[in-house]
């Protein structure tokens, strides 16, 4: 058994398991192959507990300790003699069966319970874990995310979990997004001997179904008569419904959209909801180490879930903490947000703007976006992920959650960022909850904020109020708003490292960095932050962050790959842009593929797309 | 000491016995049963000692009969007066069976002076008696003075083995005696012409629904030259056990009748002229054996009818449409890895 990351989206992966010289994609479904129990053709890999070999790739399991039998079949046994005791007996005896255990195999059963996991990884090199009563840990929904997080946590990457049992169309999405691996068919079995039909929305018995809401194969030879759907037909049906579940979060994966699907299919069942919601409350750096810093797609925000993502807090906590804004702004206008993004790009901000460059001073005035679910989004990061691509259902309505959230994130960026004026110019509705906690602010609108009375009305008081103040240049506020993106992007000391003594060029938002003619960075619409140049990482070099050491007998040719790899800066997330050093020299910079714990711990797979090299 | 005896050990560590009057039996009652062949009336009294010697110490995961237990020493002053109770409803049976929910034979449950005197004038009512022993009671010296007492009158001892696989009884019961020490108290029961009566247990803790049908069928196998009669004894969830710990976190699920039918088919045919009976406490409820509930009651006539008259014909009409998720469960069960416990427990 080999088994190698291909694809990331949160802790969910699409892997690739070399098995009998045989390639498996994951997340997949180990279909039951038994004397009893045959495995659909579509099956890509089996579990059985006979002694046949046969053609697909196969877990084979042997004997229990306490069987009367032992296994006389020909071919390798994934995992025989075993001893396994119930997820809830005292420790010592889980300790003792892990004692008996000893000899590893490429499959190791684990207990659930969190106290012997490091037992059980002691000199063990097996690649697939197998979670032992798997279905009574989920019944325990914060048991459960604490530990398969906790598994993940010290099995690291480049092993595999698989939670025997537990799986259906509905929960796929929901367990590989905590990083489950493997899944199998018993519940579609089961569910089938339970006259049950497993949909990716609801679970439905036979009985409460008029007509067959499927047009699998299975289901259309029914010819829609639902009453003759045996327990074959309805097996067969679940086979299909958990093979298109199994695709379609692999597509997500891929796509980078699990989190979507995993909003979407948690609707129908509470307690995959309270997993999602513990997960998202409790364990946010688990998720936040494993989420993108930058996305194509976009970031569908279409549930209450949605404002507990990681990538939205992690937004917010960069806002908040990293994020210096533009030293000479003195006067903070608040906009609504836009349906089309960039906000720049959308009609409502065209006409704001406007008003703003008609004014005497336009470069003293900042522009903060007031929104949800990302709270506050200064125009110079309205080209990051999550503000470029996220998508919300617009009423005009804030929800309390949505409300509570903005308050906290204004009161704290008003505390580190000071203006001297404050103007609103967003509808009565956002003004309700937002306006107490801005000192003397001046409202400029008027019922709809793109009336031509709104508009007026902010010309006039801009018009006023700029004038006040001494001339920002155009240039030296665009020099501030690329170091306030760059201290977003790597930190305020960082950014302003790299800025020292630049200027910028071009047209936003394609912006160059360009120090004494050579050009240390640009800054791009697709990935809405900086792009280094070698001398853009030479200059930042020696900062102590997004740094990934090679060894010094590797050549960097292409892209930097995990064996390559000697350390790595912890806090590189995937999608950051990280410099590759080599004896202390910098030798190429590009974008992480994985993040810096990955990098550091994998053994296999593509770490640092590298864009320049020396 | 042995991790499961301890876990067995901690889930007593908060058991405290129900305060009871010593001078009382836990229970007596006459009931049928077969004698020489012939059914006959026989009766029953359960005494309350201080319990089992090896309960006191850990105890087996299954058992719960110490919970019948005083915990402290019963006077011989109390133990006769017991016994005086249970004979004031004494009506001449010509069987009885006598329990302790430990060992009969134990001294520190009942003395040898109580305990001979009780079977000495027992001896002069009855045809048989039986008691049940673990096998370190089962001695030369205390066989001998039975025999004495019976005679060529019927002395029957039930011991409970529950499993001739040693890894089985010590990692999964927690029984704290081997196969050897068994089948050395069974030649001392041959060699006084005693009866012994064997329990095994049909699906221990931690053995899966076809672990458990292969275990028992082979323990009935190894043991057809040492034992009299075989007795099947389907784990029930008995309170403050092991198993009802295990069996309210949804890990345990007794026998399923099915299973249960297989044994006895399987049995009878590789022990021959053994009897062999099956009493399943509990039977058709949820803590006890039991199938989808519709059957369960076709299923325990069979089973009690095949105890009394020792043919597998009483078998031949039992069917129903749980046999596929029995047949399912005995199929895939291994390959949830504790997961699948019942079939009509909750999928996810």
């Amino acid at each position: 058994m080999q088994f190698s990351v291909k694809n990331r989206d949160g802790p969910a992966r699409i892997g690739e398991l070399l098995i009998e010289n045989k390639r498996v994609t994951t997340p997949n479904i180990l279909f039951v192959n038994t004397s009893k129990k045959k495995a659909p053709n579509f099956s890509d890999i089996l579990i059985t507990n006979d002694k046949h070999k046969r053609k697909k790739p196969t877990i084979r399991i042997g004997n229990s300790a306490f069987s009367s039998l032992t296994h006389k079949g020909k071919g390798e046994l994934s995992v025989d003699n075993y001893l396994i005791y119930p997820k809830d007996v005292s420790k010592e005896l889980h300790l003792s069966s892990i004692e008996y255990n000893k000899k590893t195999y490429e499959c190791c059963l684990i207990p659930a319970n969190k106290e012997v996991i490091s037992d059980v990884l002691k000199n063990n090199d097996a690649l697939l874990f197998v979670v032992v009563n798997a279905l009574q840990l989920l019944s325990q929904q914060s048991k459960f995310v604490e530990f398969i997080t906790e598994l993940r946590e010290i099995i690291g990457y480049q092993r595999m979990i698989y939670t025997p049992c537990v799986g259906c169309p509905s929960s796929f999405a929901l367990l590989a997004y905590i990083g489950v691996d493997f899944f199998d068919s018993i519940s579609a079995i089961i569910a089938a001997r339970n006259e049950i039909l497993l949909f990716p929305t609801r679970s439905l018995n036979k009985n409460e179904l008029n007509e067959i809401p499927c047009s699998c194969p299975s289901c259309s030879k029914m010819k829609g008569k639902v009453s003759e759907m045996g327990y074959l037909q309805i097996l067969n049906h679940n086979y299909f419904a958990i093979l298109d579940e199994i695709k379609q979060v692999r597509n997500a994966i891929a796509l980078g959209n699990i989190r979507e699907l995993v909003e979407t299919r948690i609707r129908s069942d509470p307690s995959l909801a309270s997993i999602l919601k513990i997960l998202d409350f409790k364990y946010y750096n688990f998720l936040e180490e494993r989420t993108p810093v930058v996305r194509k797609n976009k970031l569908i925000a279409t549930s209450k879930e949605s404002l507990f993502r990681p990538e939205i807090k992690r937004f917010q906590e960069r806002v908040i903490k990293r994020y210096q804004k533009p030293k000479d702004v003195e006067i903070l206008l608040f906009l609504p947000c836009s349906a089309k993004k960039p906000y720049s790009f959308s009609k409502s901000h065209r006409l704001f703007r406007d008003r703003i460059f008609n004014s005497k001073n336009p470069h003293i005035v900042h522009e903060v976006i007031i929104t949800s679910p990302l709270g506050i989004v200064p125009r110079e990061l309205e080209l990051t992920y999550p503000a470029s691509v996220y998508d919300i259902a617009v009423t005009g309505r804030w929800g309390e959650d949505e409300k509570k959230m903005i308050r906290n994130l204004l009161k704290n960026y008003l505390e580190i960022n000071v203006y001297d004026k404050k103007i609103l110019h967003v509808s009565s509705n956002i003004q309700d909850f937002v306006i107490d906690l801005i000192e003397n602010p001046v409202v400029t609108c008027v019922e709809n904020p793109t009336s031509k009375e709104s508009l007026d009305e902010l010309s006039n008081v801009l018009k006023k109020m700029t004038s006040n103040y001494h001339i920002v240049k155009s240039s030296k506020r665009v020099y501030e708003n690329m170091e306030a993106l760059a201290s977003y992007q790597f930190g305020g000391i960082i950014a302003e490292k790299l800025l020292k003594n630049c200027k910028i060029k071009g047209k936003y938002p394609y912006q160059k960095i360009i120090d004494d003619n050579k050009q240390l960075g640009m800054l791009t619409k697709e990935r809405g932050l900086i792009s280094l140049t070698m001398e853009g990482a030479i200059k930042i070099a020696n900062s102590g962050k997004y740094w990934v050491e090679i060894y010094d007998d590797f050549t960097l040719k292409g892209s930097v790959f995990a064996p390559g790899i000697k350390d790595a800066d912890e806090s590189i997330r995937i999608g950051d842009e990280v410099i590759v050093l080599k004896n202390n020299t910098t030798c190429g910079v590009g974008v992480a593929q994985m993040n810096g714990i990955e990098m550091k711990e994998t053994k296999r797979g593509e770490a640092v797309k590298i864009r320049h090299r020396t | 000491m042995n991790e499961l005896t301890q876990l067995c050990k901690l889930l007593k560590k908060d058991f405290t016995p129900r305060i009871c009057n010593p001078s009382k039996p836990v229970r007596c009652w006459s009931e049928k049963d077969i004698l020489d062949g012939k059914m006959v009336d026989a009766y029953v009294i359960i005494f309350r000692t201080r319990g089992c010697s090896w309960a006191l110490k850990s105890g087996c995961t299954m058992c719960g009969y110490f919970n019948d237990s005083l915990w402290s020493k019963v006077s011989d002053k109390d133990l006769l007066k017991q016994f005086d109770k249970t004979m004031e409803n004494y009506s001449g049976e010509k069987f009885v069976k006598i329990f302790t929910s430990g060992s009969f034979l134990d001294d520190n449950e009942i003395k040898p002076v109580i305990r001979n005197k009780i079977l000495r004038e027992l001896a002069e009512e009855v045809d048989k008696v039986s008691v049940e022993s673990r096998p370190e009671y089962i001695t030369d010296e205390r066989l001998s003075t039975v025999k004495e007492i019976f005679q060529s009158k019927s002395f029957e001892i039930g011991c409970g083995l529950e499993t001739a696989n040693n890894f089985v009884r010590e990692h999964a019961i927690n029984k704290g005696f081997t196969f050897n020490e068994y089948k050395k108290a069974a030649l001392t029961m041959k060699k006084f012409s005693l009866k012994l009566k064997t329990y095994i247990l049909i699906k221990p803790l931690f053995l899966t629904e076809k672990e458990s049908i292969n275990d028992s069928i082979s323990t009935g196998d190894k043991i057809k030259k040492y034992t009299d009669t075989i007795s099947f004894n389907p784990t029930n969830v008995q309170r403050n056990t092991v198993v009802e710990y295990l069996w309210k976190r949804k890990q345990y699920r007794p026998a399923w009748l099915w299973s249960i039918v297989e044994v006895l088919k399987t049995s009878k045919n590789l022990t021959g002229n053994i009897r062999i009976q099956c009493d399943i406490a509990g039977g058709g409820s949820i803590r006890g054996a039991h199938n989808c509930n519709k059957c369960d009651r076709k299923f325990l006539d069979a089973i009690a009818d095949f105890s009394l008259l020792q043919d597998t014909k009483v078998f031949e009409d039992l069917d129903c449409t749980c046999r596929e998720k029995w047949l399912d469960q005995l199929n895939i069960e291994n390959l949830s890895f504790g997961s699948l416990v019942d079939f009509s427990g909750r999928y996810q």
